[in-house]
């Protein structure tokens, strides 16, 4: 189960509001590629994976990004906090506006609701490291591609945090990947799933 | 960690080093060993680590996995 | 602006427990590692008296572990999604 911890694990402190960017960082939060759908899927995947030390990595990694997603919903809660309704208008944030006020409600920068399509949970051991390596980029690129939009020290700061994250997950999975491939016949590393076709026979056969 | 991957990379680093230099040496030295149609991440090995305020700072305690942007950097 | 003794109380706790969880993850995929082992021990105990620390000043860290007087003080201080200070 979880317990909640009463601190960022990256201190988040923006002094001015600012919706032009609050419009780009959500994306971190509810989009294709942000912290809520790495946690889910990771935290998803861990239940059928036979592999004790990979279900933990899952579990360890899926809890760290809901942490990270706090981080994010923490800068866009800082750059809208105070807003005003010209600001608001100016920065074409007030479609947002009108749905959400300035509450936290997960989204992709294109307005994209958050879906689990953009997650998958294939139940196949290789399949879903594989997945999570690829996750780790495309939230990599993301954070770079929010570098390059955004110009403020204070929020670069968590940002440039959030991004190494996902390089350290990267290689954890990759490793997680090599612990799976060293229980599986490298003759043929897809003869079978371990999580379907290793199934302990029925007590008594 | 003892698993087959290792072990095969591990005779290959003690082979003498005969081949000559050619754009697939780098496949046919060490990667050109492993089976084909899967993804290999070599295993991080322990060092030194940074102190914690610059491992805040950075993102990770790794010297190695600290590996920045500079696409773009004001700052 | 000088920094406030909490900012710094939270920083400290911040680096200790991040040190921490970074070794944790390395343990996990390498988890005979004698060195990595040791300097996760040795984390774990700063990030112990970092909590201490903070706790002792400023209030709670965790719901299990509030400090009982006439009065539930979880919800006292500033959340941490807030800008602090």
């Amino acid at each position: 189960m979880w317990t909640y911890d009463r601190k960022l694990q990256y201190p988040v402190n923006i002094s001015k509001p600012d919706a032009n960017s609050a419009k780009i960082i959500i994306t971190q939060f509810g989009g294709p590629d942000g912290e809520l759908a790495a946690s889910q899927r990771y935290l998803s995947q861990r239940y059928s994976m036979p592999f004790k030390q990979v279900a933990g990595l899952l579990t360890d990694i899926g809890t760290e990004e809901m942490a990270h997603m706090e981080i994010v919903c923490a800068i866009v809660h800082q750059l809208t906090k105070g807003l005003s309704l010209e600001e608001i208008k100016a920065a074409g944030f007030d479609p947002y506006f009108v749905d959400h006020t300035v509450g936290l409600w997960p989204q992709a920068a294109s307005g994209a609701p958050f879906t689990a399509a953009y997650i998958q949970s294939k139940g196949d051991a290789i399949t879903d490291l594989v997945e999570d390596m690829a996750a780790e980029q495309k939230a990599r690129t993301t954070y770079d591609n929010l570098l390059r939009l955004v110009d403020n020290p204070e929020v670069r700061d968590p940002l440039k945090f959030l991004r190494a994250r996902e390089v350290v997950h990267f290689q954890r999975f990759g490793e997680g990947l090599r612990i799976v491939q060293d229980h599986l016949n490298s003759r043929n590393f897809y003869a079978i799933n371990p999580e379907f076709d290793m199934r302990k026979p029925k007590s008594g056969s | 960690m003892d698993n087959y991957i290792d072990r095969v990379l591990s005779a290959v680093q003690r082979e003498p080093d005969t081949a000559p230099a050619t754009e697939n040496a780098f496949d046919n030295t060490y990667l050109g060993r492993l089976p084909l149609a899967m993804a290999y991440v070599p295993f991080q090995r322990w060092g030194s680590i940074y102190d914690p305020c610059r491992a805040l700072q950075r993102g990770t305690i790794f010297p190695d996995l600290d590996l920045p942007f500079c696409g773009r950097e004001l700052i | 602006m000088p920094r406030t003794s909490r900012e710094e109380l939270m920083r400290n706790l911040q680096m200790m427990s991040f040190v921490l969880d970074d070794i944790a993850l390395f343990l996990q995929t390498h988890p005979t590692d004698q060195a990595a082992l040791r300097c996760y021990e040795k984390y774990r105990h700063l990030k112990r008296e970092a909590e201490e620390e903070y706790m002792n000043a400023y209030g709670p860290l965790r719901e299990d572990n509030v400090y009982v007087t006439n009065r539930w003080t979880w919800a006292d201080m500033p959340w941490p999604w807030e800008r602090q200070g």
